[in-house]
């Protein structure tokens, strides 16, 4: 599905991703781990396509990234992006004119979900109501690879269970899912792999079942012994 | 393709919006100035008009390099890169989106021009002398023997200058972003290389057409030819550092 070779994304002062390799399986919720600056979302643009790497390749079933793999890849990015003008039916239109695989009606269903409103402009929104609105949009695409960075974000206790419901259910057999987040004991529950990354590098990868016996901690407890 | 020049049109609305509010303000003092018989209001009206529709001309095909620019260093540029469209199609919307709202911008001033000639025309209950009048400005303000063909081609070389204008200034835009990506005052970088560009452009358009300043049928047919090829190399250039250089 997603290949990654020795994926390098360097900047005049430093090197943000250094030499990941990764291959991303089709069914499996992926967590990739560290803190912030190692890596983790500059992967994911190189992944989305917003980030050209310096080295390394990158392809999805076998075609580098390019405007194809966006048609199957949806990428939940973790700053409020849409333009000021819209409300959150202009967002909901936008994704319907331009994704394919975009869903109206669930989109409609996960924003009453999210107890968000259709006439909402999307710019005055607070941080948890946009970060809800991101998902929305993102999860109502019927997409192959779902990006999601920081879907945890600013979004309070009570809501987090609406969101990784809205997760699982997006998750099937054809479709993965790569969510970064910081909230480690919240992701603990729903992952089938952990990844982590330190300053720009894979330091451990695995399923995290395999992980959590072989090394006998819990992710949580393994995430603070690698960052600590 | 559409879609993409449907979204460039919505993000730029608001300026049209404020040209038309504009443009509704003079047009109410025009008619107030000749009902009342104001010469003074007429004049000032048609003056402002006359200053509004070349600076709105002017904002309208430079706002494209403005939006562009917006769209490369802010988190919304996501909007359009996330999209699964080629940096070709991109750039080419924009272009296009540009051209279509200069064109649009040149219909309504047009249209209120016409408009008002005809209202001072039932003003006065005279269509043909209001005629003979303009016609006779040109004829005394001008004083040229104009040719039809010199007109075409004036049009045809003014358009295509126009547009390689906007995608030079796109090309600065995105060199800028990418080879100069750290660079400090981005802005000013991108406004220095559109001159330094524009200058090379002239030269090599000199080059090839040593008589290009005087205007001529044949001359201004070549030098649209040169601007042309360039226009397309620039557009050429400006989607692959998109495609290839440019991380957002």
């Amino acid at each position: 599905m997603l290949v990654c070779r020795d994926l390098v994304k360097s900047y005049r002062n430093k090197t943000a991703v250094s030499g990941i390799s990764l291959d991303v399986e089709p069914g499996k919720i992926y967590a990739l781990l560290g803190p912030n600056g190692s890596g983790k979302t500059t992967w994911m643009k190189i992944v989305a396509g917003l980030v050209k790497p310096t080295s390394g390749t990158i392809t999805y079933n076998g075609e580098p990234i390019g405007a194809n793999t966006k048609r199957k890849i949806a990428y939940m990015p973790t700053e409020p992006f849409f333009y000021d003008y819209m409300t959150i039916a202009n967002v909901g239109k936008y994704y319907q004119d331009f994704f394919d695989d975009f869903d109206p009606n669930r989109f409609e269903e996960l924003i009453k979900q999210m107890d968000l409103n259709m006439t909402d402009k999307a710019k005055s929104l607070s941080s948890g109501l946009a970060a809800k609105l991101k998902i929305a949009a993102t999860l109502a695409r019927k997409a192959e690879l779902y990006l999601l960075d920081e879907p945890l974000n600013g979004v309070d206790i009570i809501a987090r269970d609406h969101v990784i419901t809205a997760i699982l259910e997006a998750a099937n057999e054809n479709s993965s899912i790569v969510l970064s987040s910081h909230l480690v004991d919240e992701l603990e529950k729903i992952i089938d792999n952990a990844v982590f990354i330190k300053d720009g590098s894979m330091v451990l990868c695995g399923e995290a079942e395999k992980i959590r016996a072989e090394r006998g901690k819990s992710i949580v407890d393994l995430y603070k012994e690698i960052y600590a | 393709m559409f879609k993409l020049m449907k979204y460039e049109f919505r993000k730029q609305l608001l300026s049209k919006i404020v040209i038309l509010a504009m443009v509704g303000i003079l047009e109410l003092m025009f008619i107030y100035g000749v009902i009342a018989e104001k010469a003074n209001t007429v004049a000032s009206a048609v003056g402002f008009f006359m200053v509004l529709a070349f600076i709105s001309i002017m904002f309208v095909s430079f706002e494209c390099a403005f939006t562009y620019s917006k769209d490369l260093k802010t988190k919304q540029s996501y909007m359009l890169f996330l999209t699964p469209n080629s940096a070709y199609g991109i750039v080419g919307a924009k272009v296009l989106t540009t051209i279509a709202q200069v064109f649009l911008t040149g219909v309504v001033f047009g249209t209120v021009i016409i408009a008002n000639i005809l209202f001072m025309a039932a003003k006065y209950h005279s269509v043909k002398e209001v005629i003979e009048v303009v016609q006779q400005f040109f004829k005394e303000a001008m004083q040229l023997d104009i040719q039809m063909d010199l007109i075409v081609s004036l049009l045809v070389y003014m358009l295509v200058y126009w547009i390689l204008l906007i995608v030079i200034a796109m090309f600065a835009i995105t060199l800028t972003y990418t080879f100069l990506a750290n660079a400090k005052f981005k802005e000013l970088v991108s406004i220095a290389l559109f001159f330094l560009i524009l200058w090379g452009v002239q030269k090599i358009a000199e080059f090839i057409l040593p008589d290009l300043a005087h205007i001529t049928s044949y001359i201004m047919l070549g030098a649209t030819g040169i601007y042309l090829v360039l226009t397309a190399l620039f557009y050429l250039g400006t989607a692959w550092m998109l495609d290839k250089k440019v991380s957002v």
